[in-house]
């Protein structure tokens, strides 16, 4: 049995089909021979009784003849010559017998007795005329059919043998052609089933359908098999390239928690090689301690696969690197679900990604700082400041503690800015905060706060001082001045003096910060105002504190009067000191109707929009007004000076609206002379330089008035590319009087002509003033001596 | 010695024909004009009714040709013959006398040739091969070999056995022509459906006779012969005719009637008158 299971199918067909034909061979045998049997029996009959007629009808005429002689001969040669064994003829009285010695059949006894044939006696009656002449009996054993029919057996044995034979050899090539089609089969299954998915079934030409069916479809679910292990090659190179492209560390745990990958990102932060680390302890590789109390932390990803839900780990971890380096790390961890057919959903397994948080952690608290604190000096900004004033307040309201705020402005430092550059500017600020710090109160023994120094912006720093009265504090800002006053700063071998203005106001209960802050820069104003280098403590009662306060209340109603129409545009003329061809020149000045409706100066007006930033819209309606008159009257052909303030200098749409209104108005700009103060260029340069050029351009001209009051520095004047100088009027009101006016005005009319600029002297008021003017070489002058502004006309 | 054996012979062979006087059926001689088979099949039924009504056993004998069976009469070994070969001068001295025919009009000698034969006379057989039954037979050699030679024809005789043997030949295109009985020429012609044309024929001779050899008592001839006579009269008589007929192809049974020698004189006048040779028979 053993040896049959053993044994191929092809075999095992070939024996089947062996056992069936034998079977079929020995049964068909036998029912050949007993059918064999049967016809032999009636062949052997019917021979009997042809060879009893045939012998009988021969017999006739012998018997009619009465030649019984004749009767004999032929009988014998019947039993000679043909299957007859024995003849008998029994006539009338006549008997007669011829008979064969039976043969030497080689047919075995036992085929005969296997066919049981038995001898055949025919008797055949020989009548002619219906006269009866005897009876002929002829006796055939039928050996002779056995004989025959051995011979046939052993021929078809033969045949048989040889068609077996055959049958074999067909059965072998027949089967061996259809099995190459499953050898190969086999030989494709046992290679895949060896790894190796590379191998087609090629089966041989002629395989049957349905082998060549079935290696189709096993060479499409190969396919379909490679096709997805390329696919989960494909996708597993992307995602170990992900994972090692990611700045995160990864690390992939089993359902146990013990560790079975690790991209190089988590082999660097945690200084375990994947080689080592793989089948250890996720806490073992990635051990984690709080930060602050050193206790072990549960690692996230062991805790994802204990609770199935994604972990997110704290923010004050630990990772304890194995060469000892400690990490501040950021983390969480989720379970990788199963996606096997008999688990599904369950986890499988953990994913850990976590970073390095110590630049994320440090720049927290940079941000931190820096939101509280000046990033060049170091000190508190502006809204530490305001935090610590809220807070001082409330001590003051509450507790009666008395705390006082000084507001210091720099002197000079735009100046240094603007000349040497921001760094120079930078510097100078880290000096002056040098200098500053060590001379606020420093804290006491018990480290109590004692003063708060920030910097409010720019130049700007305020100066917090707690429980101090009003008095010390005006002395430490006394302090501070003197020692920025007399602090000179070098930058790249050039000197500058820088002063400072400190306002000082003290912190009552109920107030805000707006109100310190407010109380504070108004008192540093006026100590600006009043000639810097200066402290003002800020005080309802002081005389300059009111008059700000009615500057404020003046811009306050700026917008009103400008709808009121209470502004008005007069003339005044410029005339040439020797007789010229060149055309009227008025500049515009600017009056305000009082409550009365009487024209007056502008006064404060105008140092009040301009210090609170209304001076452009002012500019704006001046030179809007002008233009609208020019346009109303083609018959004046003067040309006009406007003034114009530092704010409007800075001001885009300005100059957009001049080119606008021109063009709108078609007034040559040629006839339109733009002043600007040397203070105001100062203060917004570039914007002055691209608005002269600008307007330049176009026909403009400009004129640098106020000149000689401000900064005088030669280097504006090479700056601002103006073709006219005025003169600042103080220094012409009392030329005739005053040897120094005299030399500085010559000064400035000599740079003029060298320069080729126009020179303007303004403030003419007497003859004497003219003809002084005239010595110089001064060639326009302006004044109520030579012309009282008047209103334009309507 | 040799006369002294042939007397032997002689005497066994007397001895022997005379064996039927003994008692026993009485052999019954038919010449043959047919073959064995079918003589014995037209006669058998024949000898048997009459021998059933005669009360007289017959039994038929032949012998293998003509010939033979004229000589077995010649010997004695016959007791009745159906025969016209005895009215030849040598034969009529056996003493059989005639007791019956056969009724018709007789018979006559014909030479005839295949229909398609270009031969339309006697003298157009000259020197070809004529077919006769046997050299004994009346209408079938003496009668058409005498008109050859009384017309001057000189043929080339070939004697075949019997009748229908020699009109076989002819059929066969063995010989030119055949002197036939213009009884056994009809009769095989429409058996055998064989086209021929008669080129001379004679007057009509009887056909053979019922004979008795003169030693069979007169009570059985008479019965014999009143048998013969009765069998177209009798119901069983005339089956037997017409299966006998039948089985020869006539187209009409053929019974017997009463004759006599004298009816047979005109046989007689040809052999005296004939130049064919008849010496010994």
């Amino acid at each position: 049995m053993s040896l049959l299971v053993r044994l191929s199918l092809r075999s095992r067909l070939l024996i089947a089909l062996a056992v069936i034909g034998l079977l079929l061979l020995f049964t068909g045998g036998l029912a050949i021979l007993g059918v064999a049997g049967e016809i032999g029996s009636q062949v052997v009959t019917q021979t009997a009784a042809r060879e009893a007629r045939l012998l009988a009808s021969s017999l006739v005429e012998p018997l009619i003849l009465k030649d019984y002689s004749t009767v004999e001969q032929l009988m014998r040669r019947e039993v000679q010559t043909a299957e007859a064994d024995a003849v008998r003829f029994i006539g009338e009285g006549v008997r007669i017998e011829a008979e064969e010695r039976t043969a030497d059949w080689q047919r075995p006894a036992w085929f005969a007795r296997l066919l049981g044939m038995l001898p055949a006696e025919a008797e055949e009656t020989i009548v002619v005329g219906g006269h009866e002449y005897g009876r002929v009996i002829v006796t055939i054993d039928p050996g002779f059919v056995e004989e025959r029919l051995w011979r046939m057996l052993g021929m078809g044995m033969m045949i048989a043998a040889s068609a077996v034979v055959l049958l074999a050899l067909a059965m072998h090539f027949i089967l061996r052609a259809n099995f190459a089609g499953l050898e190969a089969i086999r030989t494709s299954a046992q290679r895949r089933a060896a790894g190796d998915l590379s191998s087609r079934i090629e089966l041989p030409e002629h395989a049957p359908p349905e082998l060549v069916e079935t290696a189709q479809v096993l060479n499409q679910a190969r396919d379909l098999l490679q096709q997805k292990m390329d696919e989960l090659a494909t996708e597993k190179e992307r995602w170990r390239i992900t994972l090692a492209s990611v700045g995160d560390g990864v690390i992939v745990t089993n359902a146990d928690g013990d560790v079975v990958f690790m991209n190089p990102v988590a082999e660097r932060l945690t200084a375990w090689p994947l080689d080592e680390a793989r089948g250890k302890p996720i806490e073992t590789v990635m051990p984690l301690v709080h930060e602050d109390t050193r206790a072990p932390q549960p690692n996230p990803a062991r805790v994802a696969l204990r609770t199935g839900e994604p972990q997110a780990m704290a923010n004050h971890t630990l990772l304890l690197a194995r060469d000892g380096r400690e990490l501040p790390v950021h983390d969480s961890a989720a379970i990788v679900p199963s996606v096997a057919h008999d688990t599904p959903g369950e986890p499988c397994g953990a994913v850990l990604v976590f970073r390095d948080d110590t630049e994320r952690r440090a720049l927290l608290r940079e941000l931190r700082l820096m939101a509280f604190h000046d990033p060049l000096t170091g000190l508190p900004n502006r809204r530490a400041l305001v935090g610590r004033i809220e807070r001082a307040l409330r001590q003051v309201t509450e507790e009666g503690r008395s705390h006082v705020f000084c507001y210091i402005d720099l002197d000079q430092f735009k100046l240094v800015n603007d000349t040497c550059g921001h760094a120079a500017g930078d510097a100078l600020l880290v000096e002056i905060v040098g200098l500053m710090k060590n001379a606020v109160p420093a804290p006491d023994a018990h480290g109590g706060e004692r003063s708060l120094l920030a910097r409010i912006g720019g130049d700007e720093f305020g100066l917090l001082l707690f429980d101090c009265s009003l008095d010390d504090a005006v002395a430490t800002a006394k302090r501070l001045v003197e020692l920025i006053t007399t602090h000179g700063f070098r930058y790249e071998a050039r000197q500058f003096h820088i002063g400072a203005s400190v306002g000082v106001a003290a912190l009552e209960p109920g107030m805000g910060v707006d109100a310190v802050l407010g109380h504070a820069d108004t008192a540093c104003y006026l100590a600006k105002d009043r000639g810097r280098g200066r402290v003002e403590v800020h005080s309802a009662a002081h005389a300059g504190i009111r008059a700000l306060d009615e500057e404020m209340q003046w811009v306050a109603r700026f917008d009103e009067s400008l709808a009121a129409h209470r502004f008005r545009l007069y003339r005044q003329r410029i005339a040439p000191v020797a007789a010229k061809n060149g055309g009227e020149h008025y500049e515009i000045l600017l009056r305000v109707l009082d409550a009365e409706g009487v024209a007056g100066p502008p006064g404060r007006v105008l140092s009040a929009v301009e210090r609170f930033g209304y001076a452009h819209l002012l500019d704006r309606w001046v030179f809007d007004a002008l233009l609208d008159y020019l346009a109303r009257h083609p018959e004046d052909h003067a040309h006009y000076a406007i003034n114009l303030s530092g704010g409007t200098l800075s001001q885009a749409e300005f100059l957009a609206h001049v080119q606008q209104r021109l063009a709108a108005t078609k007034i040559a700009p040629t006839r339109l002379l733009f002043e600007i103060t040397e203070t105001a260029a100062i203060h917004h340069l570039a914007e002055a330089r691209h608005l002269i050029a600008t307007l330049s351009s176009l026909g403009c001209r400009f004129c640098l008035d106020d000149f000689g009051s401000g900064l005088s520095s030669f280097a504006y004047l090479k700056q601002l590319p103006v073709s006219v100088l005025k003169i600042d009027g103080g220094f012409v009101r009392a030329l005739h009087e005053e040897a120094n006016d005299y030399v500085i005005v010559n000064a400035i009319a000599q740079i003029g002509r060298d320069l080729s600029l126009e020179v303007v002297a303004e403030w003419v008021e007497n003859q004497e003033i003219l003809d002084r003017l005239a010595e110089i070489g001064v060639e326009y002058v302006q004044g109520y001596f030579i012309h009282r502004p008047e209103p334009l006309p309507e | 010695m040799k006369r002294l054996a042939g007397f032997f012979l002689s005497w066994l062979i007397a001895l022997a024909a005379h064996a039927w006087e003994a008692g026993g059926p009485y052999p019954f001689g038919v010449l043959n004009h047919r073959s064995l088979t079918f003589t014995a099949e037209y006669w058998n039924p024949i000898l048997a009714w009459v021998s059933e009504r005669a009360g007289v056993k017959l039994e038929l004998r032949v012998a293998r040709t003509a010939n033979e069976t004229t000589d077995m009469a010649a010997r004695g070994e016959l007791a009745f013959v159906y025969s016209n070969h005895f009215f030849t001068p040598e034969r009529a001295k056996l003493g059989f006398s005639v007791l019956a025919r056969q009724e018709g009009e007789g018979i006559k000698g014909q030479v005839v040739v295949r229909d398609d034969s270009p031969a339309k006379r006697l003298e157009e057989l000259a020197g070809k091969k004529v077919a006769f039954a046997n050299p004994y037979g009346f209408t079938g050699y003496f009668v058409p070999y005498d008109a050859l030679l009384k017309a001057r024809v000189k043929v080339e005789p070939v004697f075949a056995g019997t009748q229908e043997a020699a009109m076989g030949q002819l059929k066969f295109g063995q010989v030119a022509a055949a002197g036939v009985n213009s009884q056994v020429m009809a009769d095989y012609a429409q058996r055998e459906h064989f086209a021929y044309r008669v080129l001379w024929e004679s007057v009509p001779y009887f056909d053979l006779a019922v004979m008795a050899h003169p030693k069979v008592p007169a009570a059985h001839r008479e019965a014999v012969r009143q048998a013969f006579l009765a069998l177209r009269d009798e119901g069983s008589g005339r089956e037997v005719l017409a299966e006998a007929a039948r089985k020869l192809g006539l187209e009409q049974p053929r019974g017997f009637v009463m004759a006599s020698d004298a009816d047979y004189e005109n046989y007689r006048r040809f052999f005296r008158e004939t130049r064919v040779p008849v010496k010994g028979q």
